[in-house]
C-alpha cells in the first residue's frame, strides 16, 4: 500500500496549492520503561543481540544496556550457541558459529532479574550475491521535511541480484557511508591540546561560540543511511532484480565517496517487525495512513504473556558490497549541503579572553580523529585517494 | 485576527452592495401606489408593510391592501410583506408617478424550499420510519459547494449523524458504520466509489437526479447487503413532452444535459455528461506539479418508455473514470516506474419493468448489472511498457417487488432478489517484464438469495406501524482453495496444517438469517408523534482496508469461511414535532447500534495481492450510539435547518490473548470517526426570483488519532512506541461557507435562461488539521499536522437552460 500512500500524499500537494505539512508542537505525555532486544544471526563470522532498558518520560528518552542477560540460540537440532557480553548489552555469537541454510533458530534470553523471553522460530537463508552496484546522480534527490523543497541532491545507489528460485525471500538492506571528515572536534568553550578533551566554557551573558577544530590526519566519518529497505520476492520470484534503489547518498562535497550496501535475506519475524516500524515512522504524512498498532515485535516473556518486550529476533545471510561514488563537477547542476549540517566556524587567530594562555601552544590546535563507531582514522577498504 | 478581519470585510461588501447598486435618491417626487392581495384568495392584504430602500422609508396598506407613498424620482428597492407572507421585493426605477399590483404568497401555502425530510408536508409525523432523510437536488444545488461542484455526499454531511474522517474522505460514516455498510444505489445500482479524486468531489451527476433518499434508521426490507445505512439516488425520468438542455462550466469541470422526449407522452431519453478536464492547469504551476494529470468524468443515460398505460420500461447506464497521474517515482517490488497512474472507473446498468395491474396492485421487476475496476498503471523506466495492477467487483441482481394496497390500513410490499456477487481480487499484469511474474489471485463468486414482506399497517388514527422482515442467504462458490490453520494459532503461512479446494459452483461456506425492520408510530396529534424503530441487517461484502479512509483500489471481500458476516442490530427512538403551518419541523431521535464481525487488522498487514487474506485481518465487533436533533425551517425567505448531534463509536477486538490478535490491548477504542459533538447550520435567503444566499457553518469535534506512548531505537533511528490506540484527538473541525447564487439578471423574459453561482468555500480560512503524524530519522522524530482547505476556495460557475 505504500505506493498508493505516496501518491495520496503528492495528490493533494497538487490539485490543491492549499494543503501544508507543518511542523505541529504535541506534548506527548510519554511513560515508557520497555525492555528491548534487536538483533540478526547472520552469515558473518560473529552476530550481536542489543539488549536494552528504554526509558521515556516528559522530559528525557534514554536507552541503557542491560548487562548480565543469558542469551543463547537454540537450533532447530536441538543445539544451543551461548553467547557472550563483548559491550555492555550487547551478546555476540562465538567465533566460528555460522546458521545453516533452512535450519530454524530461536533466540531465549533471561534478565537479570529472572524474566524469560523468546522468540519464534526463524529460519535461515543464504542471500544471494549482489551482481552490480551503481549509482546515478539526482539532483531533487532529498527533499525538506514538509516535502517540497530540495533539501540536497544526492547520489542514489541502485544494485542488480538474481533472486533464489524459492519463494518467499525477504530482502533488507542497510547502507553505511565513509565520507572524509575534516572537523574532529567541535566545542562549545575551546579545545585543549594538551588533554586532547573539549573543555566547556559557560559565563553567563556571553554566548560561547561552538568552534571547529580540524584533525590532525586523515579521519573519515561512518554514516549510517537509516532507512529501512524492505522487498518481497512475491512478486519475482527467481527472477532477476534489476535497479533496486538502497541508498541515497547526501551530496557532501565534490570529493569522492565510499558506501558500503549490506544486502539481507532476513526471516519472517524480523521483516514483519521493519515492516511496522517503517510504516509508522517513515511513510506516514498521508491522506491514507494506517492506525499505528504496537510493535512489540516476534519476543515474548515465556511466563508472563502481559510482559511485553520490544524488539526483533531475526537470522538472514548477509552479503556486502563497497561501492565509489565519484561526485566530481555536479556541483553547479545540484544542491550540496555540509557534512556537519552547517557552515564551519574555526577558533579566531586572535585568541578569546576565555581560554587560557599556555608557553608555546600554537592555536588553534588540531584534534585527533578518535576510533568509534561513527568514526575512524584508519583508511576504509576501497577508499580511493 | 487576520481571519476575523477577512470575515468583517465581506460583510461590510455584502452589507454595502444594495447602496453600491442601487445608488441614492434625487429631488423631484413623485407617487407610488398600489395594491396588495393574497396569491390564491386574491383577498386584499391589510397592514402590509411597504418599505423602501431597507428602512428608509415606508408605510402599511389600508383595508382595501392600497397604499401611497410619496418619494424622491429615483431607484429604490421595495419590500412588501406581512407576517405569514412570503416578502416580495424587486428593484424599480420611478421617474415618473407609478402604480403596482403585488399578490403575496402564504408560507404555509407555498412549495417547500428546503425538503430534507419526506415527501408530504407532514409525513415525518405520520410515516412510522425513522432516520430517514430525503434531501431535493434543489436543496443541495443552494447549499455552497467545493469549487462549484455540486456534491451530493458534502452535503449529506449537514445532516445529523452522517460524518467522515476529513476532507478527502472517500465517502460518509453514518450513524457510527463504516463508509462500506453504506448501500449506496444510483437507480437501483450500487456504487462502490463513490467519489472523484480520492474524495475531493462525489460521482452523482446532480442535473440527472430527482430524489435522494438517505435511510440511516428504519430500513425498509426491500433493501439488503450492507449494514448501516442506505443511499438511494434515483435519476430523473426523461421529460415526455417538451425538450430540456442545461449546462455548465466550472472551474473544475463543464457539464452538459438533454432532455429529449422521443415520441411524445410515450418515449424518452435523459442523457448528462460531466467532464473535468482542467489540469493542463498543472503545468502553469509550481514545477514539482507540472507533471500531475487529474481527470475524471461522469455519463449516464435514461431511457423511459411507456408501453402502455400499465405497463413502463425504464432502461439506465452510468459510467464515470478516473485518471490520474504523478511522476513520482514509484514502482512496486521489481517494477520500477517514471510515474505512477491511478485509473479507475464505473459501468452500471439497470432495466425495469413496471406493471401496474389495477389501482391496489403493482409489480417492478429490476435487473442490475455493476462493474467497478481499479487499476494501477506502473509506465516502466527506459522502457515502453506499462505493468498494470487491476482488480474488479462485479454485481449482477434480479429483483422483483410488489406493492399491494388491500385498504387504506395496509400498504403490504413484498419481494423476491438473487445476486451474484464475482470478485476480482487482484492481477498483476507485466506486461513485456520478464523480470516480474505475472500474479492472478483466483476470483471469488458468491451468491446472495432474499425474500421480504413489509406491512405498513395503520391500525388507528394514533398508531400505524410498519413491519418488516428480510430473509438473506448467502453462498460463497468455488473454484476456492480454502487453507486450514493451527487453530491455537493466528492464520499465518507459517501455522498451515491444510487446505481444501471446491470445484466451480461447490458451496464453500453459506451464513445467511431473518433481518426484521420494524418501525412504530404513536401520534399525539396532527403535529407530534413518537416513534420507535429496530433493524437487523446483514452484510456479505465488506472493503478490506486498514487505512484512515479506504482508497479507491481498496480490496473487497465477500463473506468465507473466514470473514463472516457483519451483523447489525439498530434501536431507535424519536420524537417529532411539526409546527401549525408545518412551516418549522423539529425533531428529536436517539439511537444504539451493535455491529458484530468488524474487521480490524493485523500490525503490519498487507492486502495488496495478498493470496490469504484471513492472515491480515482480525474479527471485533462495535457499538454505536448517539442522539440528534434537528430543526427545519422549510418555507419563507430565510429557510435552512440546524442540527445537534451528539454520537459515539468504540470498535472493540479480542480475538485472542496474543498482542498480535488485540487491538487496543482488547479494550474498546473510538473508531477513527467517532467525532462526538456536531453542529451543522443551514440558512438560505432568497432575495428575489433571481438572486440568493446560502450560508453554511460546521462544526465536529476533532477526530481521534493515536499518539506514541514512549520511543525506541531500532536500525539506528528513533521509532515512536504506540499502544492504546486513538487516545488522541485532532483540532476541532468547523468551516463556514458561502454562496451567491444569480439567476437570469438581464434575460428572465428569454427562453435561454441563465445562471452565476459565486462561491466561497471555508470562508475565514481555518486551517482544519486532516491528520497529524510523526516522522523519525536518524537524530530524531519530529511531529507534522497535515491542512487541507487552508485558505478561502472561491469560485465562480455559470450555469444555462434552453
Amino acid at each position: 500500500m505504500n505506493l498508493s500512500k505516496k501518491l495520496l500524499s503528492l495528490s493533494f500537494v497538487a490539485v490543491f496549492a492549499t494543503a501544508c505539512v507543518d511542523v505541529f508542537k504535541a506534548d506527548y505525555d510519554l511513560n515508557t520503561n520497555l525492555l528491548t532486544v534487536e538483533g540478526i544471526l547472520t552469515n558473518q563470522p560473529t552476530s550481536t543481540i542489543r539488549v536494552r532498558q528504554s526509558r521515556s518520560n516528559r522530559f528525557s528518552i534514554t536507552s541503557e544496556a542491560v548487562q548480565k542477560c543469558v542469551v543463547e540460540v537454540k537450533a532447530g537440532d536441538g543445539t544451543l550457541i551461548a553467547l557472550r557480553e563483548t559491550a555492555p548489552g550487547d551478546y555476540t555469537t562465538p567465533l566460528g558459529f555460522s546458521p545453516k541454510q533452512g535450519e530454524s533458530y530461536q533466540l531465549r534470553l533471561q534478565t537479570p532479574t529472572g524474566q524469560r523471553y523468546e522468540s519464534t522460530a526463524e529460519v535461515f537463508r543464504a542471500v544471494p550475491e549482489i551482481a552490480k552496484v551503481y549509482d546515478k546522480f539526482n539532483a531533487k534527490g532529498i527533499l525538506d521535511r514538509k516535502g517540497i523543497e530540495v533539501f540536497s541532491s544526492s547520489f542514489d545507489v541502485f544494485v542488480d541480484f538474481q533472486d533464489t528460485p524459492r519463494p518467499r525471500d525477504l530482502y533488507f538492506w542497510t547502507a553505511k557511508l565513509y565520507e572524509r571528515q575534516p572537523i574532529c572536534a567541535t566545542c562549545t568553550g575551546y579545545f585543549n591540546a594538551f588533554t586532547k578533551q573539549c573543555v566547556n566554557v559557560n559565563i553567563k551573558g556571553i554566548l560561547i561560540p561552538d568552534f571547529d577544530y580540524k584533525c590532525d590526519g586523515a579521519c573519515w566519518e561512518i554514516i549510517s543511511l537509516s532507512d529501512i529497505n524492505l522487498l518481497s520476492d512475491s512478486y519475482s520470484n527467481g527472477q532477476q532484480i534489476i535497479g533496486r534503489p538502497v541508498a541515497r547518498v547526501p551530496f557532501y562535497s565534490e570529493e569522492g565517496c565510499l558506501v558500503e550496501i549490506s544486502q539481507y535475506n532476513i526471516s519472517e519475524g524480523a521483516y514483519r517487525f521493519f515492516s511496522i516500524v517503517r510504516e509508522q515512522s517513515q511513510t506516514t504524512g498521508t491522506l491514507a495512513d494506517v492506525p499505528p498498532s504496537p510493535a512489540f515485535g516476534n519476543i515474548t516473556n515465556t511466563n508472563e504473556p502481559t510482559d511485553r518486550l520490544v524488539g526483533y529476533f531475526g537470522v538472514g545471510g548477509v552479503k556486502q558490497v563497497r561501492h565509489w561514488i565519484n561526485r566530481t563537477g555536479y556541483a553547479t547542476q545540484g544542491k550540496k549541503i555540509s557534512l556537519l549540517g552547517r557552515e564551519l566556524l574555526y577558533e579566531a587567530q586572535q585568541r578569546p579572553s576565555y581560554i587560557p594562555f599556555v608557553e608555546g601552544e600554537i592555536r588553534p590546535p588540531f584534534a585527533p580523529c578518535v576510533n568509534s563507531s561513527s568514526r575512524t582514522p584508519f583508511k576504509p577498504q576501497g577508499w580511493r585517494n | 485576527m487576520k481571519t476575523i478581519l477577512r470575515v468583517l470585510f465581506l460583510w461590510v461588501i455584502l452589507a454595502t452592495m444594495p447602496n453600491l447598486l442601487w445608488g441614492q435618491a434625487s429631488s423631484r417626487l413623485v407617487k407610488l401606489s398600489g395594491q396588495v392581495r393574497d396569491s390564491i384568495s386574491d383577498k386584499p392584504i391589510e397592514n402590509a408593510f411597504v418599505r423602501i430602500n431597507f428602512g428608509e422609508g415606508g408605510t402599511y396598506t389600508d383595508t382595501a391592501g392600497r397604499f401611497m407613498i410619496q418619494l424622491n424620482a429615483s431607484t429604490f428597492v421595495v419590500t412588501i410583506g406581512k407576517t405569514g407572507y412570503r416578502p416580495f421585493r424587486d428593484r424599480l426605477t420611478l421617474n415618473d408617478n407609478a402604480q403596482i399590483s403585488v399578490r403575496l404568497i402564504e408560507v404555509a401555502k407555498e412549495l417547500e424550499e428546503v425538503v430534507i425530510s419526506t415527501q408530504t408536508v407532514d409525513a415525518n409525523i405520520t410515516r412510522p420510519l425513522l432516520g430517514v432523510t430525503q434531501m431535493s437536488i434543489k436543496t443541495i444545488k443552494k447549499l455552497p459547494a467545493v469549487m462549484g461542484e455540486v456534491d451530493v455526499l458534502r452535503s449529506l454531511q449537514m445532516m445529523p449523524g452522517v460524518t467522515s474522517v476529513g476532507e478527502a474522505s472517500n465517502g460518509v460514516n453514518i450513524r457510527g458504520g463504516t463508509v462500506d455498510q453504506n448501500l449506496i444505489l444510483l437507480d437501483d445500482a450500487p456504487i462502490f466509489n463513490p467519489t472523484h479524486l480520492f474524495g475531493l468531489f462525489s460521482v452523482f451527476p446532480a442535473d440527472a437526479l430527482s430524489s435522494m433518499e438517505l435511510y440511516k434508521g428504519t430500513t425498509p426490507a426491500r433493501y439488503g447487503g450492507r449494514a448501516a445505512a442506505v443511499l438511494d439516488i434515483s435519476m430523473t425520468n426523461p421529460s415526455l413532452d417538451k425538450a430540456k438542455f442545461q449546462g455548465g462550466i466550472g472551474f473544475v469541470s463543464n457539464k452538459f444535459t438533454a432532455d429529449i422526449p422521443l415520441v411524445k407522452d410515450k418515449m424518452g431519453i435523459l442523457f448528462t455528461a460531466r467532464g473535468a478536464f482542467n489540469d493542463f492547469l498543472f503545468q502553469l504551476g509550481p514545477e514539482r506539479v507540472r507533471n500531475i494529470r487529474a481527470n475524471f468524468g461522469d455519463v449516464a443515460l435514461k431511457y423511459f418508455y411507456r408501453i402502455n398505460p400499465t405497463n413502463t420500461l425504464t432502461a439506465s447506464g452510468y459510467f464515470n473514470k478516473d485518471f490520474f497521474q504523478t511522476d513520482l517515482l514509484g514502482g512496486i517490488n521489481n517494477i520500477n516506474s517514471v510515474s505512477t497512474q491511478y485509473d479507475y472507473r464505473t459501468l452500471n446498468g439497470t432495466i425495469k419493468w413496471f406493471k401496474t395491474f389495477n389501482s391496489k396492485f403493482d409489480i417492478q421487476t429490476v435487473l442490475v448489472a455493476s462493474n467497478y475496476t481499479p487499476r494501477i498503471l506502473l509506465p516502466e523506466i527506459d522502457s515502453d511498457n506499462t505493468a498494470v495492477i487491476r482488480s474488479s467487483i462485479r454485481q449482477r441482481q434480479l429483483k422483483s417487488t410488489f406493492n399491494y394496497l388491500p385498504n387504506a390500513s395496509h400498504k403490504i410490499e413484498g419481494g423476491l432478489s438473487m445476486t451474484h456477487y464475482r470478485l476480482e481480487p487482484g492481477e498483476l499484469q507485466p506486461g513485456t517484464n520478464t523480470r516480474t511474474n505475472p500474479l492472478n489471485l483466483p476470483t471469488e463468486n458468491g451468491v446472495e438469495l432474499a425474500a421480504h414482506l413489509e406491512d405498513e399497517w395503520r391500525v388507528s388514527s394514533a398508531l400505524t406501524v410498519s413491519l418488516g422482515l428480510r430473509y438473506s442467504y448467502f453462498m460463497a462458490l468455488g473454484p476456492w482453495n480454502i487453507q486450514q490453520y493451527d487453530p491455537n494459532s493466528i492464520p499465518s503461512e507459517a501455522t498451515v496444517t491444510g487446505s481444501t479446494t471446491y470445484t466451480a459452483r461447490q458451496i464453500v461456506e453459506n451464513y445467511g438469517g431473518l433481518e426484521p425492520r420494524i418501525g412504530l408510530r404513536w401520534a399525539f396529534s396532527e403535529q407530534a408523534s413518537i416513534k420507535a424503530g429496530y433493524n437487523l441487517m446483514r452484510q456479505y461484502l465488506q472493503v478490506i482496508s486498514n487505512t484512515t479512509t479506504p482508497l479507491p483500489t481498496a480490496r473487497w471481500s465477500m463473506s468465507n469461511p473466514y470473514v463472516r458476516p457483519q451483523v447489525s442490530q439498530l434501536w431507535s427512538l424519536g420524537y417529532f414535532q411539526n409546527s401549525r403551518s408545518n412551516i418549522y419541523e423539529f425533531s428529536v431521535e436517539g439511537y444504539y447500534r451493535s455491529t458484530t464481525n468488524v474487521l480490524d487488522y493485523r500490525p503490519g498487514a498487507n492486502f495488496l495481492l495478498e493470496p490469504f487474506i484471513e492472515t491480515q485481518v482480525l474479527n471485533g465487533q462495535s457499538q454505536a450510539y448517539g442522539a440528534e436533533l434537528m430543526v427545519t425551517k422549510k418555507r419563507g425567505e430565510l429557510t435552512g435547518w440546524a442540527n445537534y448531534t451528539y454520537s459515539r463509536v468504540f470498535n472493540q477486538t479480542n480475538q485472542g490473548s496474543r498482542f498480535d490478535e488485540q487491538v487496543n490491548n482488547g479494550n474498546p477504542y473510538p473508531a477513527n470517526f467517532d467525532r462526538p459533538h456536531n453542529i451543522n447550520l443551514s440558512l438560505s435567503f432568497s432575495e428575489s426570483k433571481y438572486h440568493s444566499y446560502s450560508l453554511i457553518f460546521t462544526y465536529s469535534s476533532g477526530r481521534p488519532y493515536t499518539i506514541p506512548q514512549g520511543f525506541v531505537r531500532f536500525q539506528n533511528r528513533t521509532v515512536p512506541f504506540y499502544n492504546e490506540r486513538n487516545q488522541a484527538r485532532i483540532k476541532d473541525y468547523h468551516r463556514l461557507d458561502f454562496a451567491w447564487h444569480i439567476v437570469g439578471p438581464n434575460r428572465k423574459k428569454r427562453k435561454w435562461e441563465n445562471s452565476w453561482t459565486f462561491t466561497v468555500y471555508n470562508l475565514y480560512g481555518r486551517n482544519n488539521q486532516y491528520s497529524v503524524f510523526i516522522k523519525a530519522n536518524a537524530a530524531s522524530f519530529e511531529t507534522f499536522e497535515l491542512t487541507v482547505f487552508t485558505t478561502p476556495i472561491a469560485s465562480l460557475s455559470y450555469q444555462f437552460n434552453f
